[in-house]
């Protein structure tokens, strides 16, 4: 239970970070979702039971802070932590390279998950220069932060072991 | 011939009397003696004098300049301590100062409208880069209801969406998923605002081509969306444009609030109903 309350913790903490400390720096710092990585995290390293609630606790959390359409990040985590789960037996990297590389993966996902929901929603048109270059700045961003995250989530959670000892 | 008690008298009288002349004829001039006597003796004393003196000023200056060093790096502290503290303080008058002078335009506006509104502070942002909404410290606790106008006295802000009893979270214009019924205030052309998720710029939709519409123009809610009160402002014309074809002309808008800078916001607590309006 406690394992439960530690994990909701540092996603709500993630959240707190990205809607009230990241959204009033510089415009070049447009960092990417944090969860994202979270949910790749737990998809490599946590069995089903842990990261389906918190992740989904935290989905919920983003949809209801967020005027996005409800839904949008539950399922975001929801498909990156399910369709990466079994990634790490198929691919034989390292493990911060594999957890950098899939962060990437789940940004860009959730960037067209958004795409999608916007493109149905107004009639505009969405692939514009500043929208690429946004999708481009939080590619960025995750390659630069990725491993650092990696480092700080087993530091909190202490996996210690590797990937395949799961 | 002549007693000794004389003799010595007169010797000491002799010795006076010579002795006074020779101290009389050296401060006259200087024998080459003396001044070679002088010489030789400044030529091995001097040295020794000149080191002798020096160290002890060395040491002097050294024990001085020592405990001045001690005391003026210990003031140096102090006043660096002081200088950040004077920092500090003056950083948090400018931002008190800055407070001040927002608050008074909220409340000198809040003064001028017949609108019951609630002053908020805006608390957390979106945290999605593709949507624009923010959330504020007052919720239903407060008089705030779903739907409920969001200004500044620059101009429209959004509307609230949804709401907790202290929080409530406010849709922005500059969504994407933001419309606003409005009108160009000179010519009273009607559209409806849009907004691209950009915090500079908004589109002025549904302007239809024969319609006087130009680049400087203000543009203000028309009240008829039931939503936001009649006649506040919305943003100014940037750019028209009229294509060959089409009913309606392209015209793109700059917000007037900056929603960049977005830290206090008014709620509308007595948004007019849409037959208030039409009557």
């Amino acid at each position: 239970m406690i394992r439960y309350l530690f994990y909701l913790i540092t996603a709500v903490f993630l959240v707190i970070v990205q809607t009230s400390i990241i959204p009033y720096m510089p415009g070049i710092l447009k960092f990417y979702d944090f969860l994202v990585p979270l949910a790749v995290y737990f998809s490599l390293y946590k069995p089903l039971s842990h990261g389906l609630p918190v992740l989904a606790a935290a989905g919920l959390v983003m949809d209801m802070l967020s005027g996005a359409p409800i839904g949008i990040y539950l399922t975001t985590y929801l498909w990156v932590f399910l369709a990466f789960r079994r990634v790490a037996r198929w691919v034989g990297i390292k493990d911060h390279l594999l957890f950098s590389m899939l962060a990437v993966l789940g940004v860009v996902f959730e960037n067209l998950i958004f795409s999608a929901a916007l493109i149905s929603s107004s009639p505009r048109v969405f692939f514009t220069l500043e929208s690429l270059e946004l999708i481009l700045l939080q590619v960025l961003w995750t390659v630069v932060t990725a491993p650092f995250l990696w480092l700080g989530f087993r530091y909190c959670f202490g996996d210690y072991g590797r990937i395949e000892a799961r | 011939m002549f007693s000794k008690k004389t003799m010595v008298a007169a010797g000491a009288v002799i010795l006076i009397v010579l002795n006074g002349v020779v101290f009389s004829f050296n401060y006259i001039r200087q024998t080459s003696f003396t001044s070679a006597a002088a010489e030789t003796a400044l030529f091995f004393v001097s040295p020794v004098q000149a080191a002798v003196t020096g160290s002890i000023n060395f040491g002097r200056d050294l024990w001085g300049n020592y405990f001045y060093l001690v005391d003026a790096a210990k003031e140096n502290r102090e006043l660096r301590r002081k200088l950040a503290e004077a920092r500090l303080q003056i950083h948090e008058c400018s931002e008190i100062r800055q407070a001040n002078d927002r608050l008074k335009g909220l409340v000198d506006f809040k003064k001028d409208s017949d609108l019951s509104m609630q002053a908020a502070r805006v608390v957390a942002r979106d945290p999605s880069p593709w949507y624009r909404s923010v959330i504020i410290d007052k919720g239903s606790a407060d008089g705030v209801e779903k739907g409920s106008p969001v200004v500044v006295p620059d101009g429209v802000v959004g509307q609230v969406t949804e709401l907790s009893s202290g929080y409530a979270k406010v849709l922005l214009i500059i969504d994407r998923n933001s419309a606003v019924d409005a009108m160009v205030q000179r010519t009273r052309a009607r559209g409806v605002v849009s907004g691209l998720s950009s915090e500079s710029e908004s589109i002025f939709d549904f302007a239809l081509r024969k319609q006087n519409v130009r680049a400087g123009d203000t543009i203000i809610t028309s009240g008829l969306d039931g939503v936001y009160p009649k006649g506040l402002r919305v943003g100014r014309v940037s750019e028209v444009i009229r294509r060959n074809s089409g009913i309606f002309q392209e015209v793109e808008i700059m917000p007037y609030a900056d929603f960049h800078k977005l830290e206090e916001v008014l709620v509308v607590l007595n948004s007019p109903d849409i037959d208030e309006v039409l009557n």
